[in-house]
């Protein structure tokens, strides 16, 4: 088979994650053929720090002007669900970043409106589920493959917790999972407008994903069917509103958030009676934290993501490491590290790139696929209307069966 | 770049630690083209098994018949020297799995001889001399790239260590680091007319190959000029001859050493006044247990190659995890354990691959070349003799001579 032909949709944080992991890639099994973004230098700039042989403007353009397979979305996540639809009715395949879509407000809905304190999430739900069935049918319809870029899935100490689970054969009981740090930098991840809901949306959707990829699974290594999540019960807070917080000179976390929640946890139940706590929050300083820990019946296996004892270091000053890298969000390279020593590769950014490629070469589905993408994205936004509700929400009307 | 042509010279463990590393390569970079091995049957079983498309009975004839660039060797260390010369004649380059080379007898001297016993070590330090500079001569001659396959050098916590050891900048004023397990279960390892050595050979070489790279690295990057080991004390010992270890029922770690050591500890002196303490040891529970840790003027940081803590698990029997592999040597599945998600990515092997095939591809030396081949096994035989000599021994006048002429 020739080499998948790639078009990057997007030439910014995620499109730089994307590009290593096609990198690593001999050249006979995947191209890089084409980018495209707004403005078009900012791809032009792309291409040739990227040696990618064409840049465009936008991706209608691209799909014109440069003949590819599959086309990477790393676009921001309102932009998502419009064009898997367009690339899937163009006949490509398409690997999305997570989340797969959300609510970002209506076609009328005000750039600057508080839509995270205006809008029920009740409402947000419905529209979701509208969007994301949208999403479904148009992937259907195509015949293509779609990869969702849940990496978490891909992340070799979650790859390895689940081989071992598959080994001990005992039932999953109980998961913990968390990804949190001490707060996104960017000002779109501080509306609910631009974000689609906060840390839980932006952090929580790894640590859910993998939680609900591991009971699936589980199911069908025991029985050919998935184990589904059934209820899920959610709180959400905004700590760093805490009055005494606020009146802190210095803050070490960030602040600023406008309408979405800087702390999440959702407590999942799975229809064969475990449960899965998820945690995220933007107010925890110490690097981003991300680990997932399941209890078996006869065994306790925990994957840790990041930080991991890999590598361990001390500095008295915090400007002693400069100008290395130690590890995501770290605060101080000072004190007792712990620095990563290929953040990509524990994060399973290149493991997940190279599955999406062998799928297509071998006419599969990936690993983390639309299923995968459809459940996170509507369990998440159950779980806000359980936390604005105030009650356990069923999910068995939403996700159907 | 020119795709590299590779033979690999055996069809062994260490073969298939590396066939999968080249193939991750791609073909445009890399190609397998043949194998060769002792017995033509197995090397044409290890071919079919890896896709490549011809196997040989002996080097010579894989030579003579294959265009390959580079040839591999994933033989047992006693035949690394002859191989390696006869490969530097043919005008190939050369990939070779630690040790470079050793003492494993005389010619003459029977097969079941305890060398480790009758040899004084002086003496084997003087034949090993001698063959390093027969392959440095070889090389230079040939004007060969060799590759010493030294995995820890380029372990991604190693590396890692070394970036943050650069960006600190402080002084590294002492290094510790090991290489310990239960015991080989292979009977080559309890003998030194096969093995060459005892702990301090098989295991020790890694940690001593990761330090003296670190300091010679260091010496490059603040003066331009190495930093290179001045002197070594060792002490060796046989710590499962124990009478009490002797009369125990049931042993977890291996017994049966015959003429080598089972346990080690070395205190290397360098040119700039640091110092390194290496430990290997065929008597160590709980699984691989390698790490390195660097203590600067400004900072402090360690490499747990293995175990480490990137999955954590526990299993209240050990046959839980049935088939799932946990770690290197792990006596039990049960309890806690640290499982490892990819050994071979930590330990560097495919690394290691990469940066021979670029090297040969780019005409420049690889990270992990001749030079540390060299000192790494020089040092080490150093260490037998403080250690049988109950002396400290200079290295300096042992390292000095010819090495590779560039």
């Amino acid at each position: 088979m020739p080499a998948v032909r790639v078009g990057l949709v997007g030439c910014g944080f995620s499109a730089n994650l994307h590009i290593e992991g096609y990198k690593q890639l001999p050249p006979e099994r995947c191209q890089v053929v084409a980018v495209c973004g707004v403005p078009q230098s900012d791809a032009e700039a792309f291409a040739a720090e990227h040696g990618i042989p064409a840049a465009f403007g936008s991706m209608e353009e691209m799909l014109a002007g440069a003949e590819v397979d599959a086309v990477d979305l790393a676009v921001p996540n309102h932009l998502h669900a419009p064009f898997i639809i367009a690339a899937a009715k163009a006949g490509k395949h398409v690997f999305c970043e997570k989340p797969l879509t959300g609510y970002f407000g209506g076609p009328e809905t005000a750039e600057d409106e508080l839509i995270g304190k205006t809008v029920p999430k009740r409402q947000m739900l419905e529209a979701t589920q509208r969007r994301v069935d949208a999403v479904m049918n148009a992937i259907a319809s195509a015949g293509v493959k779609f990869g969702y870029a849940e990496n978490w899935v891909y992340a070799p100490a979650f790859a390895k917790l689940w081989r071992l689970a598959k080994a001990a054969g005992g039932t999953i009981l109980r998961i913990e999972a968390e990804e949190s740090h001490s707060g996104s930098h960017a000002d779109y991840a501080k509306r609910w407008r631009t974000s689609g809901g906060g840390s839980l949306m932006v952090k929580g959707s790894h640590p859910l994903g993998a939680a609900l990829q591991l009971k699936w699974w589980e199911g069908e290594a025991r029985s050919g069917k998935p184990i589904r999540a059934e209820s899920v019960v959610c709180e959400v807070g905004n700590l760093t509103w805490v009055e005494s917080f606020k009146q802190e000179q210095q803050h070490y976390v960030r602040t600023g958030w406008q309408d979405v929640e800087d702390w999440g946890i959702i407590v999942v139940k799975f229809e064969d009676g475990s449960a899965a706590e998820v945690k995220a929050a933007d107010v925890t300083l110490g690097g981003v934290h991300n680990y997932l820990e399941a209890y078996l019946s006869n065994a306790r296996i925990r994957a840790n993501l990041n930080p991991n004892d890999s590598c361990v270091a001390y500095a008295p000053d915090g400007d002693i490491f400069e100008p290395e890298y130690i590890s995501e969000k770290i605060e101080t390279k000072g004190g007792w590290t712990f620095p990563s020593p290929d953040e990509d590769w524990h994060q399973g950014y290149p493991q997940e790139i190279a599955d999406f490629v062998s799928a297509i070469v071998e006419d599969r589905q990936p690993v983390s696929g639309a299923v995968l993408a459809r459940e996170v994205t509507l369990v998440l936004y159950a779980a806000y209307v359980s936390a604005e509700e105030g009650r356990r929400v069923s999910l068995k009307p939403i996700l159907g069966r | 770049m020119a795709k590299v042509r590779v033979g690999l010279v055996g069809h062994g463990n260490a073969a298939r630690l590396h066939a999968p590393a080249f193939r991750k390569l791609g073909t445009e970079r890399c190609a397998l083209v043949a194998v060769c091995g002792r017995s033509r049957e197995r090397a044409a079983a290890f071919a079919q098994e890896h896709g490549i498309s011809q196997a040989f009975g002996t080097m010579d004839k894989m030579l003579s018949q294959v265009e390959v660039d580079v040839v591999d060797l994933v033989v047992p260390n006693h035949v690394h020297a002859p191989l390696a010369i006869d490969a530097a004649k043919a005008g190939k380059h050369i990939i070779c799995e630690k040790h470079l080379t050793g003492y494993f007898g005389e010619p003459d001297a029977p097969e079941d001889e305890l060398i480790g016993k009758t040899v004084p070590k002086a003496k084997m330090l003087d034949r090993v001399v001698e063959q390093c500079d027969a392959i440095g001569r070889a090389l230079s001659g040939a004007g060969v790239t060799f590759c010493y396959a030294e995995n820890w050098v380029y372990a991604p916590s190693f590396v890692k260590l070394r970036r943050l050891a650069d960006a600190a900048g402080g002084a590294i004023m002492r290094v510790q680091a090991e290489e310990s397990h239960s015991g080989s279960p292979s009977v080559y390892a309890k003998q030194w007319r096969t093995a060459g050595g005892g702990s301090l050979v098989l295991k020790g070489s890694h940690p001593v190959g990761a330090v003296l790279q670190l300091k010679q690295w260091e010496g490059q990057k603040k003066s331009g000029r190495p930093i290179r080991p001045a002197s070594v004390t060792c002490e060796v010992g046989n710590l499962t001859w124990m009478e009490s270890v002797e009369q125990e029922e049931k042993h977890y770690i291996k017994t049966d050493w015959r003429d080598v050591e089972d346990w080690g500890h070395m205190v290397l002196r360098f040119d700039d006044g640091s110092v390194a303490e290496i430990a290997a040891g065929d008597t160590t529970l709980g699984g691989v247990h390698n790490y390195l840790e660097a203590h600067l003027s400004n900072a402090r940081i360690r490499a747990n190659i293995n175990p480490n803590d990137s999955c954590v698990a526990y299993a209240p029997s050990p046959d839980i995890f049935g088939d799932e592999y946990i770690t290197e040597k792990i006596e039990t599945k049960g309890g806690w354990t640290l499982p490892s998600p990819e050994e071979h990515w930590n330990q560097g092997y495919p690394q290691e691959i990469a940066d021979f095939v670029a090297a040969i591809a780019e005409g420049r030396e690889p990270i992990s070349g001749f030079d540390l081949a060299r000192d790494v096994t020089l040092v080490l035989y150093a260490a037998y003799v403080s250690a049988e000599e109950g002396r400290r021994v200079d290295l300096s006048p042992i390292l000095a001579g010819p090495g590779l002429e560039r």
